[in-house]
């Protein structure tokens, strides 16, 4: 039965996912296992967990007002792209207060970036 | 209100010469006398900022859509004037949210991503990542430099798995702790199970004026 890790998790660049707790298993890679809902330490010669799950790539576009013809297009502010409205929702002004909300700690770091995350649903 | 007496006994306001209290803003009379000497540029940036709302709105026009953070801009200034020594973070922490960031945002900010096996994307902090960019008057940088960067593959939907703003962060303890270094909007984008989300490679671009 293959090894499994609980605690941070972080990305390689390649799809994959590495241990990131302080210790001696950091650093080590690990995949997801949808058999027993676990995180598994993926061995020599075992696929890794990009190679077990991925489908199709999602692009991750910075978005932009400037030129129509490139990526990320947001449009103008009277007429975004649809999806893009959030662009032009302004930050606070430096006089105004960040509307922000924040996690205690301990529940933070475990809602995102965890091997629980999928299990503590209903996070905003 | 002080007042002057004309000569034929009338009452006046007295006239006072107007000093200017606060930056320069253009009118649309100013910005009309000038149209056909600017490029098309500063004419479409006059247009949005006076097509704006509200002040909040004329902010954005010039802030756009992304910032470093307060905790960065500190040490930059803290850096520069003083000599204040400032490490780098040996990795920066590239995050992806599902609600609006601000200069304000953390590693404990809400709505950050959380698709079944998300993981902070680590970029080590050096010059193949982060090559030097270009430009002199205005100084940019894109990035990541040398090649596409991917996220973990979505093994399930979980929660806050449509995204709209990155934000970078110098730790990944998943906590206060880590500080943030700068944000932007994304294109909302929905990972479903399965899907890689990617950044391809140059694709962030940061602009110093």
């Amino acid at each position: 039965m293959a090894e499994t890790y609980e605690g941070r998790l972080v990305a390689d660049g390649n799809g994959n996912l590495l241990a990131d707790d302080d210790g001696p298993d950091k650093g080590k890679a690990v995949a997801y296992d949808t058999d027993t809902d676990t995180y598994v330490f993926v061995k020599a010669g075992e696929p890794s967990h990009n190679e077990r799950h991925h489908l199709q790539f999602a692009g991750t576009v910075p978005t932009q007002d400037a030129d129509p013809d490139a990526d990320g297009y947001a449009g103008a502010s009277d007429d975004p792209t649809e999806g893009n409205e959030h662009h032009f929702i302004a930050p606070p002004a430096p006089d105004e207060p960040s509307e922000l909300k924040f996690h205690p700690d301990l529940l933070a770091q475990e809602v995102s970036g965890h091997t629980n995350q999928h299990r503590l649903g209903g996070e905003e | 209100m002080d007042f002057d007496i004309s000569p034929g006994g009338v009452i006046l306001p007295r006239t006072r010469i107007i000093r200017p209290a606060s930056p320069w803003f253009p009118t649309k009379v100013g910005a009309e006398i000038l149209w056909n000497d600017v490029d098309k540029d500063m004419r479409k940036l006059w247009d949005r900022l006076f097509k704006a709302h509200d002040l909040r709105e004329k902010f954005n026009v010039v802030a756009m859509a992304g910032s470093l953070a307060n905790y960065s801009s500190k040490k930059i200034q803290d850096l520069l004037h003083g000599a204040t020594a400032y490490t780098a973070a040996a990795t920066n922490y590239i995050n992806l949210w599902a609600s609006a960031l601000d200069d304000t945002f953390n590693g404990a900010t809400t709505g950050k991503c959380a698709y079944t096996s998300y993981a902070a994307l680590a970029l080590t902090n050096n010059t193949t990542i982060f090559a030097a960019g270009s430009g002199t008057t205005t100084y940019t940088k894109t990035w990541p430099s040398d090649a596409a960067k991917s996220w973990p593959t979505s093994t399930g939907t979980g929660t806050n798995n449509t995204i709209t703003y990155l934000g970078y962060l110098d730790g990944n303890a998943g906590s206060a702790a880590d500080n943030g270094i700068g944000w932007c909007t994304v294109t909302s984008t929905t990972i479903n199970n399965g899907d890689t989300p990617q950044l391809a490679q140059n694709a962030m671009s940061v602009v110093q004026d």
